[in-house]
Parts: structure tokens; C-alpha cells; sequence
């Protein structure tokens, strides 16, 4: 099967204070059709700017030295800012780590919504209020209309958070790349951002890169794993492949840390 | 929002009280009587006629009862008589507001015309040659001194180059100009001290425009922004600039006393018949009526244009606005 994203020889540089740092050294990384792949590794490993790359919505300091990104045919990382802008949001979509930071706070939710639809999909402001509506419904959300007009600051983390998911498949994304979408939730929420997600894409059939360090969430909702560790990937397989047979000596002492506080 | 606002009026009451005791008090400190003038100027004034001049004034009272009488005067708006010449102290106000109000406005727009976009470009390139430049002459500007630029501009614009009026806010046919003949004049008088007194702010300001874009721009929000795919410049003109303005709304409201404050230093290099200019007679003067009027004025100006900033930064961010 063809893959629907593969990321070849990625290295991503950052420049501080002068000197130059490379984080991601050479990752290669491949997601399949309706695939949920979890991207796992400690702070700093370089999962999220591995991400950011895909569509090259890096920091200012941050750049792209050298590889591919394969996305329907195309390298994404050759294509100019224009037709990167219509691939982003439209057929690859994200999803960030706390979405009360991630929402602009002087637009309403509703507002931040539409935006994204009247962007892609060409629809008047009336329109794409409407269809904002119905996506808060498709993310179970229950009075849709007092969300919608709410600001970030007036909703909990987990709606925000819903809200976000609701933004992010507004256009019915190919690929939806989650940056640690539940670390700043507590874990009863986060139960039911994971299980809201996966029903999701087992209804939309999207792919899924999912970016954690956490093993757990890894062990629930992976078809794959790759776990990442300073700046390039250790090691990489089927779900149950990583947590029976871990091969390098990183993922296993990742798995022994879970193991021993018993949250695996 | 009814409730608060009444309750931020109500406030303005006892400030404005101690606000006209302290300075009531403080003027009458100052060495020097009103009467003095009259005195000086004729010397052959008799005591019995500085005694009657005094009743006259009603300044043989107690300070607490003269204090008493005027604010009694006061809030009929009666500011009284102005002690060097006997004219109303409102109608001396009046006559000179305009032109005060004319320049202040004009520079206020100035600053905002130029200093959102100049703040928001350096923000934007910041670390290229356009940005060090900008960061070079903002400084410059800010840091000379406003009298000094006045004085090089005329030396410029108005001696060598002959292109401006020199002083004055019309010319001495100006009686005789057509209507728009008078509107040039006046626009021609005007340049100068519009450009020069916003100048100065312009240069604060964009720095203050240019810091708020960067930290709009580095926030989460934008990466969300730019993950959407919305171009550049809906990211930055819809997502970053609506929050870097937000400050703004503050700097508006506390520039509201000083659109009628007007300048000493500013109005006397220009010979600007303003505000500012008015004062410092009255000051130099001792013409406590016409001193303790510009109190009160500038006094329910800085409150009012305090809680303006306030309800208007309300209305501007959500996060205030929803907050009990």
C-alpha cells in the first residue's frame, strides 16, 4: 500500500544566540491511509518541530536543511508558500498542545471556525456559521450556539479543545498531526479528548500523527509507533511490536519508567 | 455596566475635591499675592486701597472659607474673573481652546497614522536593514528634544528655505483671505508645529507598536493561524495586529488631558496663542482664578480619559469585557 505521507532523511536546524543547532537529524517517517501513528519520546527529542516541518510552520529561527516530505505525490517541502498554504488546513490539519493558548483570544470560537471554511472551501460568512455549528455538534458538543459565540477564555480547556478538533476537520483533512493534544488536560478529560479523537477518525478515515511522550496514550490509540530520541528516530513499528520486543535500549527504558509506577 | 459606570463617576467626586484643596492650598503658599500686580504697577497704590482691592477678591477670608466660596462658585461654573485683566476666566478658556484642540487632534492622528505602521513594519523586519534603521531613528527622534527639533525645523523649513510661515497660527492679511484662502493659511501655519509635536510620540509609540507585533507574533496562536493556512498577512493583519492594538486603547485614553492641556515650551517657540501659553501667564501672574479653572480642567480630563481607556479596553478584549 502506498503510503500517504513519508517524511525522507528530514533535518531541521535552529539558530540561537549565533550558533546553530541541528534538532531533527534525519528522521524518516512513514504514515499509511487511516493509519493512527503515535510519535513518542521525551521533551525536547524533536517530535514537535518534526511535525511543524511537515508544512513548514516553523519558528522564525527555526530552518529545513535538508530532506522530503511525500504527501500525494508531491514534496511538500518544494512546493512555493502558496500552494503550501492551500495544503495546510485543508488536507493536513493540527491540533496543539493547550488550546486555550493555541485560540486567538479576541475572536469568538464560531469565528475562528468559519475562517478556516470560508478560507478552503470558498463559503459566504452565513454559510460557514452554519456548517461551524454542525461541526461543534460532530465533536459532542451540546449547545453549539452559546460555544460558538464564546471567546477561549470563557470555555474550559477541554472544550477549547474540542472546539480546536471541530477547527481542525472543518475541511476534512487527509492527515490531522496532534501535538500532544491532551497534555495540558486532566485525565478524565483526557480519556475522553482520545476517545472523542479515535471515534472520529474511525468515522472520517483520517490518518492520524499523534505526538506524546506519553507511553500510555501510545499503548491506546497506536496502529504504529515510532519513538523518537535526540533528534532522530530509534526505532520504529506495529504497536504491539514496540511493547512486547522494544529493540533499542532507549524505548526500553521508557517502557520500564511506565512500567514501574504501573501505567502500562 | 450602568452600575460601574456610575460608580467610576461617582469616584471622580472626591478626587476632584482633594485634587482642588491640595492645589488651592499649594497656589496660596506661593509667595506673592494676586493683588501684587495692581500693586506694582502703580506705585503710588495706597495700603487701604491693597486692604479694599483684597475684600474685593474676597481674599481677606479665612483660606477654608475662600476654598468654601469656590467651589460653591465652581459647581454653579463660575470660575470667576481673571485677576489681570477682568475678563471671564471661561471666556479666556474658550477663546483659546480651539486652537489647542486643533493642533492636538491633527498631531494625535499623526501619531497614530504613522506609528501603527512603522511599529508594525520594524516588528515585521525586525532583524533585516530596514529594522535597524527604523530602531536607529526612532531613538534618535525620541531622544531630542521636542524645542530643539522646533528650532532646527524653523531654521530649515522657515529661514533658509522660505517654504513655511515662521510663527503664529495666521498671517497679518489673514482678515482678508477668501475662505479657503484662510484655510490654507492656517494649514500653512500648522504644518510645523502638527509634525513636530507628534514626532516625538510617533517614535514612542512604534517602538511600543513594534514590541506588542512581537510578542503577538511569537504567541501560540499564530502557529494556529498559520497551520489554517491563512496567508502571511491575515496572520499577521488579522491574528497578530488585533492583539498588539489592544494596548493602544490605553494610550488613546491617557492622551485625553493632553489634547487640552497644550505645551509651554511648544506654544511660545511657534507663538501659539493655546492653552499652554495661557497658563503660564496666569501662572507667572498669580491669577489664581484663571490657575485653579485649568486644574479643574485638566483634573476632570485625566479621570475621565482614565476611565474611558478603561471601558473602551473592555470593550476591545473579551477577556475584560466577560469578567464581573
Amino acid at each position: 500500500m502506498q503510503n500517504l505521507l513519508s517524511i525522507n532523511n528530514l533535518r531541521v536546524g535552529f539558530s540561537l544566540g549565533g550558533k546553530s543547532i541541528e534538532a531533527v537529524k534525519g528522521v524518516n517517517l512513514k504514515i499509511g491511509h487511516n493509519e493512527a501513528m503515535v510519535l513518542a519520546g521525551e521533551s525536547g527529542s524533536g517530535k514537535s518541530i518534526t511535525s511543524f516541518a511537515i508544512t513548514k510552520i516553523l519558528p522564525a529561527n527555526a530552518r529545513i536543511i535538508a530532506g522530503e516530505v511525500y504527501f500525494g505525490g508531491e514534496d511538500l517541502l518544494k512546493l512555493d508558500e502558496k500552494a503550501l498554504a492551500d495544503v495546510r488546513g485543508s488536507s493536513i490539519a493540527y491540533i496543539f498542545q493547550e488550546p486555550s493558548s493555541f485560540l486567538n483570544p479576541v475572536y469568538t470560537i464560531g469565528s475562528q471556525i468559519s475562517e478556516v471554511i470560508m478560507l478552503h472551501q470558498r463559503k459566504s460568512r452565513e454559510e460557514a456559521g452554519l456548517a461551524a455549528l454542525e461541526l461543534l455538534q460532530q465533536v459532542k458538543i451540546n449547545d453549539t450556539q452559546r460555544v460558538s459565540e464564546s471567546y477561549p477564555h470563557q470555555l474550559s480547556g477541554g472544550m477549547n479543545q474540542r472546539a480546536f478538533i471541530a477547527m481542525s476537520l472543518a475541511c476534512k483533512p487527509k492527515l490531522l498531526i496532534a501535538d500532544e493534544p491532551t497534555t495540558s488536560l486532566d485525565v478524565t478529560i483526557e480519556a475522553e479528548i482520545l476517545q472523542l479523537l479515535m471515534q472520529l477518525k474511525r468515522q472520517l478515515g483520517f490518518s492520524l500523527l499523534f505526538i506524546t511522550h506519553n507511553l500510555s496514550i501510545a499503548k491506546r490509540i497506536a496502529d504504529r509507533v515510532s519513538i523518537m530520541y535526540q533528534g532522530k528516530i530509534v526505532e520504529e513499528g506495529s504497536c504491539a511490536e514496540i511493547f512486547s520486543s522494544p529493540k533499542h535500549f532507549h524505548t526500553r527504558e521508557l517502557i520500564q519508567a511506565y512500567e514501574k509506577i504501573g501505567k502500562l | 455596566m450602568i452600575t460601574y459606570l456610575a460608580k467610576r463617576l461617582i469616584a471622580i467626586i472626591p478626587l476632584l475635591l482633594g485634587i482642588t484643596l491640595i492645589s488651592f492650598f499649594v497656589i496660596r503658599m506661593a509667595p506673592g499675592k494676586p493683588v501684587m500686580l495692581q500693586q506694582s504697577l502703580n506705585p503710588k497704590i495706597s495700603l487701604e486701597e491693597i486692604k479694599r482691592l483684597e475684600k474685593l477678591e474676597g481674599m481677606d477670608k479665612p483660606l477654608l472659607v475662600q476654598y468654601k466660596n469656590w467651589l460653591w462658585n465652581m459647581l454653579r461654573f463660575n470660575f470667576g474673573r481673571s485677576i489681570s485683566d477682568g475678563r471671564l476666566v471661561v471666556d479666556k478658556i474658550m477663546e483659546r481652546l480651539s486652537v489647542t484642540l486643533t493642533i492636538n487632534i491633527l498631531s494625535l492622528l499623526f501619531l497614530f497614522l504613522f506609528a501603527i505602521p512603522i511599529g508594525v513594519k520594524a516588528a515585521l523586519k525586525a532583524n533585516t536593514a530596514f529594522g535597524h534603521i527604523t530602531t536607529f531613528l526612532t531613538f534618535l527622534f525620541f531622544a531630542a528634544p521636542t524645542f530643539w527639533l522646533a528650532l532646527l525645523a524653523m531654521q530649515l523649513f522657515c529661514i533658509q528655505l522660505k517654504w513655511l510661515p515662521i510663527s503664529g497660527i495666521t498671517s497679518l492679511d489673514f482678515e482678508y483671505l477668501s475662505w479657503w484662502g484662510k484655510l490654507a493659511d492656517l494649514s500653512r501655519h500648522l504644518v510645523l508645529p502638527v509634525i513636530v509635536s507628534s514626532i516625538g510620540g510617533i517614535a514612542g509609540l512604534s517602538r511600543y507598536m513594534r514590541s506588542g507585533m512581537l510578542e503577538a507574533l511569537s504567541q501560540p496562536y499564530i502557529y494556529t493561524a498559520r497551520s489554517k493556512g491563512l496567508s502571511e498577512k491575515l496572520v499577521v493583519y488579522k491574528h497578530a495586529l488585533r492583539n498588539a492594538l489592544l494596548p493602544l486603547v490605553t494610550i488613546v485614553g491617557l492622551s485625553i488631558p493632553g489634547l487640552l492641556g497644550g505645551s509651554i515650551i511648544f506654544e511660545s517657540i511657534f507663538s501659539i496663542p493655546g492653552i499652554g501659553k495661557l497658563f503660564y501667564e496666569a501662572a507667572m501672574m498669580r491669577d489664581i482664578n484663571l490657575i485653579m479653572a485649568e486644574v479643574v480642567l485638566v483634573a476632570i480630563l485625566t479621570m475621565l480619559g482614565n476611565l474611558i481607556a478603561d471601558i473602551s479596553y473592555a470593550y476591545v478584549d473579551p477577556r475584560i469585557r466577560y469578567k464581573k
